[in-house]
């Protein structure tokens, strides 16, 4: 969790760094939309600690937090985030476009849309007799579009190892859950399809690795999909730049952070010293260091290169 | 207090944990919880309640609830208000609007989930009547009741009428000491292997050691039923229950520590738990879960302590209120309370207006059934009531 | 093309199209079908004839009606390696499942930089003539051939629907396979004799991206594709008789397009007639008007002329119906409208 929120901590940073004018979100090293996910760390940490290289991961527009946790190389995940040729996707994808065909990670930018995908990575992993499975993430908006109830549907019907990840951080861009959802409750949404859903409160990553762990181990047996909405914690604005005028819970987050209140935990359980987790955090403060400073130094793409790839 | 108020505490996370994949847990949908809500709802203004103080939450509950109360069915609903407090999502919660629904006067709790809900609230309820409606995974503590009989019982409760030392009890509990820490457990107190708290939920019969039970029903769910396996105990009786897993096993037993889940436990021994007496936790570590929900874990140099108390919280029984009622002429003088409480109030234009009516708040023009009883539907004495 | 000595019998467009999927399912195990009454209905419009006999319920898939989920499915089936065959019923309900043919089928190996491999074929039905209006009788291929990402084929007798099938399959690519109802040689609707033809037995592909000259010509060039290739013929053989030597080219995919077969028949007859069952405005015959432009203008000695479906919907009663779409009598008149 510490590793994800250094590397989201200084992605935050060099992305405003060099912005000029400061509004342009075109402009920097980095360009374009910027979604991160500090507060969600326990959520792919509880989940990824279950899945190994085979298996697959849909992750949605704020996808670092499940790429770094499944094992995603961070070199090449910051390269392609500073849109550089020895990026993930040689500079074609950007930050809601990770692509690791080695990890079977991928994203969607579109809403829900990577749901009905994780269907189809799991049918190809139960044609084939493995006992891979796939993970498909969204958040609780996410869970309003067609292509969520359309991939329960199919998951439940067809027994497919699939685990629904709901990362609930309570908004929508803007919009709570109870002004947009008639059913707030998706652990609800999973017994309709007749597959057991579960929620997690408070953020817990340990109550993630549990629920996980079971969800994770009934899919590889053969017992079908699971769902797992997680309450999560949306540190930051839904993108940067969002000044989050609309957000009414804003006192509160700082409380409700995951790792300083983990950390505590952990303290208390005698299972970390401070100094320990000192030297965590500055072990990824330096594997952050050394992906920006490969990303920097990595060629940007030439224009013609935006000809290659439409086919293989 | 002037008007007669109920809590309602409905635990919107109840029935959603892990025990949905590690067990067989079913699912008590938002719905679900909203459809005995109403039902609740509908069997208060029948019992005389005029207000509802409930606990507010993000998760559905509190939405829901007043988009129905909004509707015209609900019109004869008592008067719902919503505690202001923060809403984090968590035990918190409950607890804190118990505490308010206490400090405000109320005259009965009625909760909506599981053991783990009803023991949070049973932590600051008090002398407080509790009445439980179970939506929970286990429920081992609630007595089953249908919602709107619940609703009924605890307005009768909250009126009092001699229905409250006709119809409520002290629960026993099982106090837990550790260090600083003091915690309660309406139903069983389990020491388990290992040292993760993790979710919370305890699902392995095979990683627990001891436990300790404030009653032990044979017919339970959850880790009370290894009592009751062994040696039953009744809510009612004085003592509890220890008994202790390992070897030297002398008997073993199949349970139902969970919803379709049905483990073979080994029993090294068993003993009867005398109240007010401390019981030193024999295992030099592990994890202490609490109504099946591990809590904390605990080393060598601070075991903790288990008491067996009477002084828990109060319950109701509903069947006791209502016979109490029935019997006593409660149901019938005033009468029709219950009969107007399922639509808008109305009646009969060519009519006399009704009598009785001492309230003079706003709503009293819809409660007029149940404050004044119609001349037209007033029954034989009492105890002309066949039997 | 691959040639064959093998033995050929005459089979329709359906008919070969199962033939094809069931050729490479055997060769194959990672090939299986999914979509909508695919099972043992054998696909509303035959493409799927027979092959859950064969085959069983794992490889051949019936669906929800969930376009998205499905597609969706496929997709993720293929990005892990297996090659599905999934059928959109009628191709009107694109706009169901849109997103996912065209923001994940088409693009995911541009986005991965070449990374992720997604080779599936979605097939589905096209094309108007039988009353079934707005929503159930379009063409659509110019959209798809629009989006970048994706492979469009569109057979115009058997022979190539199963040639061009086998190519999709074992194509890396996502390809979309547009089949016209009116072309499969159903018993259930009106048909072209063209829709049934001499078969190889044997499995054999036809390449994506080769137009093929249907018919030789000197006079003008007919530049058309799916059913109306079928049409086209019967013109160019009423014309004969008339003296005018009309030349047919069956594009047969438009991504890749063939642009040099085009360019080199319009350089020979200087009249270029473009017949498309799609929408005329923005789509496939103003597209092969332009390589024309681009390329060489003079070759024209008479400008181009199109007949398409004039930008409304496909109404119902047939005497609307037959009013938009390039029927015989409107090719020939185009044609002869070159020749004057």
């Amino acid at each position: 969790m510490v590793r994800i929120r250094q590397y989201e901590s200084r992605i935050l940073q060099e992305y405003h760094a060099d912005k000029s004018p400061a509004w342009d979100i075109g402009a920097g090293l980095i360009p374009g939309e910027m979604h991160l996910s500090a507060g969600q760390e326990p959520a792919a940490v509880g989940v990824c600690a279950h899945l190994g290289l085979g298996d697959a991961i849909t992750a949605p527009h704020r996808p670092h937090h499940f790429a770094l946790a499944h094992g995603v190389d961070m070199n090449a995940m910051t390269a392609e985030i500073y849109g550089r040729t020895t990026g993930l996707c040689k500079g074609k994808g950007g930050h809601m476009h990770l692509f690791d065909p080695e990890h079977h990670f991928s994203c969607s930018g579109i809403i829900a849309q990577g749901y009905p995908v994780a269907c189809g990575q799991a049918l190809a992993m139960k044609k084939r007799g493995t006992d891979r499975v796939a993970v498909a993430v969204a958040g609780e908006g996410a869970a309003n579009q067609g292509a969520f109830h359309e991939a329960l549907n199919l998951a439940a019907l067809w027994e497919l190892p699939v685990i629904f990840i709901i990362e609930d951080n309570d908004w929508a861009i803007s919009v709570p859950r109870a002004d947009s959802t008639a059913n707030t409750s998706n652990a609800d949404r999973a017994a309709g399809y007749g597959m057991p859903g579960v929620r997690v409160e408070d953020n817990d990553v340990e109550a993630v690795f549990e629920a996980a762990g079971a969800a994770v181990d009934r899919a590889r047996a053969g017992e079908g999909p699971s769902l797992i909405e997680i309450h999560t914690l949306r540190l930051w604005g839904h993108f940067e730049g969002d000044a989050q005028a609309y957000r009414t819970d804003l006192d509160t987050v700082d409380e409700r952070d995951p790792i300083p209140r983990y950390a505590a935990v952990l303290v208390e359980n005698g299972d970390l010293t401070e100094a320990q987790i000192d030297d965590i955090r500055a072990t990824a403060d330096a594997e952050v260091d050394a992906a920006i400073q490969h990303a920097i130094a990595s060629p940007t793409p030439e224009p013609d290169d935006a000809l290659d790839h439409v086919f293989a | 207090m002037g008007r007669t108020t109920v809590g309602v505490v409905a635990n919107p996370a109840s029935a959603r944990d892990v025990r949905r994949l590690v067990a067989l847990g079913g699912t008590m949908t938002t719905h679900d919880k909203l459809n005995r809500l109403q039902r609740l709802l509908v069997g208060l203004a029948g019992g005389g309640v005029e207000r509802v103080l409930a606990m507010p939450d993000r998760s559905g509950i509190t939405v829901g609830l007043r988009r129905l109360a909004a509707r015209p069915s609900a019109a004869s609903w008592p008067e719902l208000e919503f505690i202001e407090q923060p809403v984090g999502g968590t035990a918190a919660d409950t607890r804190r609007a118990t505490e308010a629904m206490v400090a405000a006067g109320v005259g009965a709790i009625v909760v909506l989930g599981g053991d783990g809900t009803n023991r949070i609230v049973a932590g600051a309820s008090g002398d407080v009547p509790l009445v439980s409606i179970s939506t929970g995974t286990n429920n081992a503590f609630p007595l089953p009741v249908e919602s709107t009989v619940a609703g009924l019982a605890a307005g009768l409760v909250a009126r009092d009428d001699g229905c409250r030392r006709a119809g409520t009890h002290r629960a026993k509990q099982l106090v837990v000491r550790h260090g600083s820490r003091v915690e309660r457990a309406l139903v069983d107190v389990a020491i388990s292997d290992g040292d993760r708290v993790g979710s919370g939920a305890v699902w392995d019969g095979g990683t627990i050691r001891e436990l300790y039970l404030c009653f032990a029903e044979p017919d339970a769910i959850g880790l009370s039923a290894i009592g009751g396996h062994l040696h039953p105990i009744g809510r009612r009786e004085p003592g509890g229950l220890a008994v202790a897993m390992g070897e030297p096993v002398v008997a073993t037993i199949h349970p139902p520590i969970g919803p379709g889940l049905v483990q073979p436990i080994g029993v090294r021994s068993i003993d009867v738990l005398v109240p007010d007496t401390p019981v030193e936790v024999r295992a030099a570590s592990g994890v202490v879960a609490i109504d099946g929900e591990r809590l904390f874990r605990f080393g060598s140099d601070d075991r903790p302590t288990i008491t067996l108390r009477p002084d828990g919280p109060v319950v109701v029984s509903a069947a006791s209120v209502l016979t109490h009622a029935s019997t006593t002429g409660l149901l019938a003088t005033p009468a029709a309370r219950a009969t107007t409480a399922t639509a808008p109030a109305s009646h009969d234009p060519t009519d006399p207006p009704p009598e009785g009516n001492h309230h003079d708040d706003a709503r009293s023009a819809r409660s007029v059934h149940r404050d004044g009883p119609h001349p037209a539907v007033r029954v034989p004495d009492p105890a002309g009531v066949p039997r | 093309m691959t040639a064959t000595a093998a033995p050929t019998r005459r089979i329709t467009t359906a008919k070969a199209m199962a033939e094809a999927i069931a050729l490479e399912m055997r060769a194959d195990p990672d090939v299986f079908v999914m979509g909508e009454d695919v099972g043992a209905y054998g696909g509303i419009f035959g493409s799927t004839t027979d092959l859950f006999a064969e085959f069983g319920a794992d490889r051949v898939m019936d669906t929800p009606i969930s376009e998205t989920g499905f597609i969706g499915a496929g997709i993720g089936a293929a990005v892990e390696g297996m090659r599905p065959v999934v059928e959109l019923m009628f191709v009107d309900f694109y706009g169901v499942c849109m997103d996912q043919i065209s923001n994940h089928m088409a693009k995911i190996h541009y986005e991965s930089g070449g990374g992720v491999k997604v080779p599936m074929v979605l097939m589905s039905a096209t094309g108007a003539g039988y009353s079934d209006a707005a929503q159930h009788s379009q063409c659509l291929w110019g959209t798809f051939a629009h989006l970048p990402g994706m492979k469009v084929v569109v057979p115009s007798n058997p022979y190539d629907a199963k040639g061009l099938m086998a190519s999709a399959i074992q194509d890396d690519n996502p390809v979309i396979y547009l089949f016209h109802k009116g072309g499969q040689g159903l018993v259930w609707m009106e048909k072209n004799p063209r829709s049934i033809a001499e078969v190889p037995e044997d499995r054999y592909t036809v390449p994506i991206g080769e137009a093929a000259v249907a018919r030789e010509g000197s006079d003008v060039s007919i530049v058309t594709l799916s059913l109306s290739v079928q049409h086209s013929l019967d013109v160019a053989e009423e014309l004969e008789g008339e003296g005018i030597s009309v030349e047919v080219v069956d594009l047969r995919s438009l991504v890749p397009l063939d642009r040099q077969t085009v360019l080199d028949s319009v350089a020979k007859t200087g009249r270029l007639l473009v017949v498309d069952e799609d929408y005329r405005s923005f789509g496939l015959s103003g597209e092969i008007a332009a390589i024309v432009a681009e390329t060489d203008p003079t070759m024209l000695s008479k400008p181009v002329s199109r007949l398409a479906v004039p930008d409304v919907p496909i109404p119902y009663a047939r005497t609307l119906e037959y009013g938009i779409l390039p029927t015989r009598e409107k090719i020939a008149a185009a044609v002869k409208g070159l020749m004057a």
